[in-house]
């Protein structure tokens, strides 16, 4: 049965003289579960919002949405409230109240339901969620990723028909967001209640989606079931958008299926892999030695040469209080001037601390910490260093200089009004304006589309180029990856193997980036998309 | 010894603990009572060790100090009373009277704080969005998002804080302003989109009214019904000017200091059945 339909969907903001979404048709059937993707700024959020009556921005809105197969507004409002749920992308700013118990009874409270048809509900929730050793907290305390479940739970006791679901992982880490699409997939597959969701990253939902829809300037360019949808994406060349296993299928002249997962795509890149090594062995086997050969010594005699070293840790330990424990210790390494580095590690295993520590908001109570230069710090959220009304009021010269097509696009614009990705990259801005010696950053390619990620890596290798260093904390090992110089884990405390990325991620086993995984006995040397259109 | 353990009357009512409270407090700022008094501060400074431990001593050591300048000070400007002990290089009276109402004072002093310490551990910021729903839905949504916002925006100021080591106090604050504002407009969507403002609330109660809950409240209305009786026939009063003076009939004569002290002493007593009844629960596990 069709729960959802929308016919010539257009709609336009006030004082924009372009339409937000233009003629968007879709259907989705009861148990449906809808892939909403397409490049940042696309329109996915305004579509998601037209569905949803009560916080349907002001504008001009033309074609029909039918719900049930009736006109979507002719509903009640609290038919609406209950049967559609929405959910927002930042955990926090969505939660009401203090306590999490109550934030489970907000919605229903708001409908004036019975105290024992209330408690029921919490009950089969939080038991649901796994969240009854929370009840009792406040909201503030919990995780990015426990807010997040919350949310969803707390919409849930109103059981919807329909759920939209707005990125809501942009904002999580690995670990939480994994957690999160399964639990979306266990609320489709065991309640059957029907998903649109949009978000970047699809690929861990392509097993479970039923339909795909990806956004362009407002308009949809390509539809379908999975496979048909982002093959059409190749037809409009929109090969951005696509995930690694399609572009990788694309690339190798589309033989076969589109791999589907890891193993497929493993032995997709296995029997290229042999053909390809089968002609250069014959062929040049001496070249490939020698071009190789003569560009490590290349980084090994920069590294030598008199680069001065502008952070310095030596047995450095930390922690927060008197009576807590040791949240970093036994800290001992050099980062040369012009370097970008990477930490990498789990949650909460001390990556922000050790910015912090660099930064100079924290002292080492043993050991030496020694930086030279001035340097700067950028936070998990951008926002906290957003101190004007207007882009252009935040960037000077210099900032401009790097960044000229963003500029021009943004300056009028309020910061709070870009998305995340595009705050992410203001915050970087800003920041380079200060032409600090050391900047730190804290996952900085949050909640980015793969063409901000890339314009920040472009900003960060402009900013090194002028003996700047950079010191990342990020979950995202493929940004890491193509950013960094040289890469660390945070485990126990301790930093381990800061070595360059190509033998980080040789010698890991599963903190890998997706290709150095499907690469692994094919190449150890690969960890790149780019690397295998470049190595043939 | 010193463990913290945790207040029993936590578990009564919110709005039992609140009627009692405040009646307790409303006795002592009316009734002049130096029986009232003391029996307040021993049993909120029980209560107080039963949840701070060793703190609530340290805590009693330093209002001392404050507590003492009354009995000093009292006597420097109030120079009533019938018993003089001495003069001043001035010629004013010091009297034996004055140094009682200093110590009446410091005593009142120490039962409030310690009243107040107990209060409020008992109640939590929960229990006031309880208390307030029982009464207004909407109120205590209020005081919820109160509670709410208070904790998230001094965790963002500190983040804030941290990341603008270099700039002044009244710009992070704009900062923190500007981040508060434009967060609340997510949180009004948020709310809109769970059906806010659709149709009456209602509250999802914690708490029930059980019998200890009924019969601290009955005892409180009993209580007081009491002591306006005797206020207004003037049974009992107590004047420390001109001379310490306990002004009673024959039947208020040990009813009324008996009937004091019991009822500030409820939370105390509670404490410690629930205490014995704990440990025989236990014994038959």
């Amino acid at each position: 049965m069709e729960i959802l339909k929308v016919d010539n969907l257009t709609f336009s903001y006030p004082n924009k003289d372009y339409k937000a979404i233009k003629d968007i048709n879709l259907s989705v059937d009861e148990g449906d579960f809808v892939i909403l993707s397409g490049y940042s700024g696309s329109g996915k959020t305004t579509l998601l919002k037209c569905l949803k009556p009560e916080i349907r921005p002001t504008g001009g809105i033309d074609g029909n949405i039918s719900y049930n197969n009736e006109p979507l507004d002719d509903y009640e409002p609290k038919t609406i409230a209950k049967d559609i749920g929405y959910l927002f992308q930042e955990p926090s700013s969505q939660i009401v109240t203090d306590k999490v118990i109550n934030e489970l009874a907000f919605s229903m409270e708001n409908l004036g339901f019975k105290q024992d048809l209330m408690e029921r509900r919490i009950a089969e929730l939080s038991s649901y969620f796994g969240l009854e050793a929370l009840l009792d907290k406040n909201t503030s305390e919990l995780s990015g990723g426990q807010m997040q479940m919350l949310n969803l739970a707390s919409i849930l006791t109103l059981s919807p028909k329909l759920l939209l679901l707005d990125e809501p992982t942009a904002m999580l880490d690995p670990v939480a967001s994994e957690s999160f699409i399964n639990m979306v997939k266990r609320i489709n597959k065991e309640l059957g209640i029907t998903i649109v969701y949009s978000t970047h990253e699809y690929s861990r939902l392509l097993d479970i989606a039923d339909k795909m829809l990806f956004l362009k300037n407002g308009e949809v360019i390509s539809k379908g079931d999975c496979y048909s949808a982002l093959k059409c994406l190749i037809e409009t060349d929109n090969l951005d958008l696509a995930n690694a296993n399609l572009r990788i299928w694309n690339y190798y002249n589309q033989k076969g299926d589109v791999p589907k997962s890891l193993l497929e795509l493993r032995g997709l890149l296995k029997e290229e892999y042999k053909i390809v090594s089968k002609e250069t062995v014959e062929e040049s086997s001496k070249t490939d030695t020698v071009t190789k050969d003569s560009s490590k010594p290349e980084t090994t005699t920069k590294e030598n040469s008199k680069l001065k070293s502008v952070i310095k840790l030596k047995n450095a330990y930390f922690r927060y209080n008197k009576n807590s424990n040791d949240i970093l210790k036994e800290m001992t390494f050099n980062v040369n001037e012009s370097e970008v580095i990477s930490i990498v590690g789990a949650n909460g295993s001390g990556k922000s601390t050790l910015l912090g520590l660099i930064n100079g908001s924290y002292k080492a109570y043993s050991g030496k910490v020694k930086i030279l230069g001035e340097s700067k710090l950028m936070p998990q959220l951008p926002e906290l260093i957003f101190t004007k009304d207007k882009v252009k009021d935040m960037l000077s010269d210099y900032a401009i200089s790097l960044a000229p097509d963003f500029y021009d696009k943004y300056k009028d614009e309020h910061p709070y009004d870009l998305s995340g990705g595009e705050k992410g990259l203001l915050a970087f801005l800003i920041l380079v304006d200060s032409k600090a010696d050391i900047l730190l950053l804290d996952e900085p390619s949050k909640g980015m589309d793969k063409g901000q990620k890339q314009l920040l890596i472009d900003y960060i290798a402009a900013y090194k180029a002028d003996n700047k260093t950079v010191v990342i904390a990020t979950h995202d090992l493929n940004f890491a990856a193509k950013v960094s110089d040289k890469i660390a884990m945070i485990f126990d405390k301790r930093l381990i193997g800061l070595t360059n990325p190509k033998d980080f991620y040789k010698s890991n086993i599963y903190y890998k980036t997706y290709i150095s995984r499907a690469m692994t006995d094919i190449d150890d040397d690969i960890y790149l998309e780019e690397q295998i259109y470049a190595s043939k | 010894m010193w463990n913290n353990k945790a207040l029993h009357i936590c578990n009564l009512h919110p709005l039992t603990i609140f009627l009692y409270y405040m009646l307790l407090f409303g006795l002592l700022v009316f009734m002049g009572n130096p029986y009232l008094y003391f029996s307040v501060f021993i049993s909120s400074f029980i209560l107080s060790i039963y949840f701070e431990g060793i703190d609530a001593i340290n805590y009693l050591k330093k209002l001392s100090v404050i507590a003492l300048l009354f009995v000093i000070i009292n006597p420097l400007f109030s120079h009533e009373g019938m018993t003089i002990i001495n003069y001043f290089p001035n010629g004013n009276a010091f009297t034996l009277e004055s140094i009682y109402f200093g110590l009446g004072m410091a005593v009142l002093f120490l039962a409030t704080m310690f009243m107040f310490k107990v209060f409020s551990n008992s109640m939590n910021p929960d229990r006031w969005v309880e208390l307030f729903g029982n009464i207004s839905p909407d109120f205590s949504l209020m005081i919820s998002m109160i509670f709410r916002f208070i904790n998230r925006f001094k965790d963002t100021y500190k983040k804030i804080k941290l990341v603008n080591k270099d700039k002044s106090v009244f710009s992070c604050f704009s900062m923190l302003i500007s981040y508060a504002l434009e967060s609340s407009i997510d949180t009004a969507d948020s709310m809109a989109a769970r059906g806010y403002s659709l149709t009456k609330r209602s509250h999802l109660k914690r708490h029930k009214l059980r019998l200890m809950d009924i019969a601290v409240i009955l005892i409180s209305i009993a209580f007081l019904g009491i002591l306006i009786y005797c206020n207004k026939m003037n049974y009992f009063n107590f004047y420390y000017y001109p001379k310490l003076t306990l002004i009673c009939n024959d039947i208020t004569k040990y009813l009324l200091p008996i009937l004091y002290i019991f009822y500030s002493m409820i939370p105390l007593i509670y404490q410690i059945t629930e205490d014995i009844k704990w440990k025989f629960l236990r014994s038959i596990i």
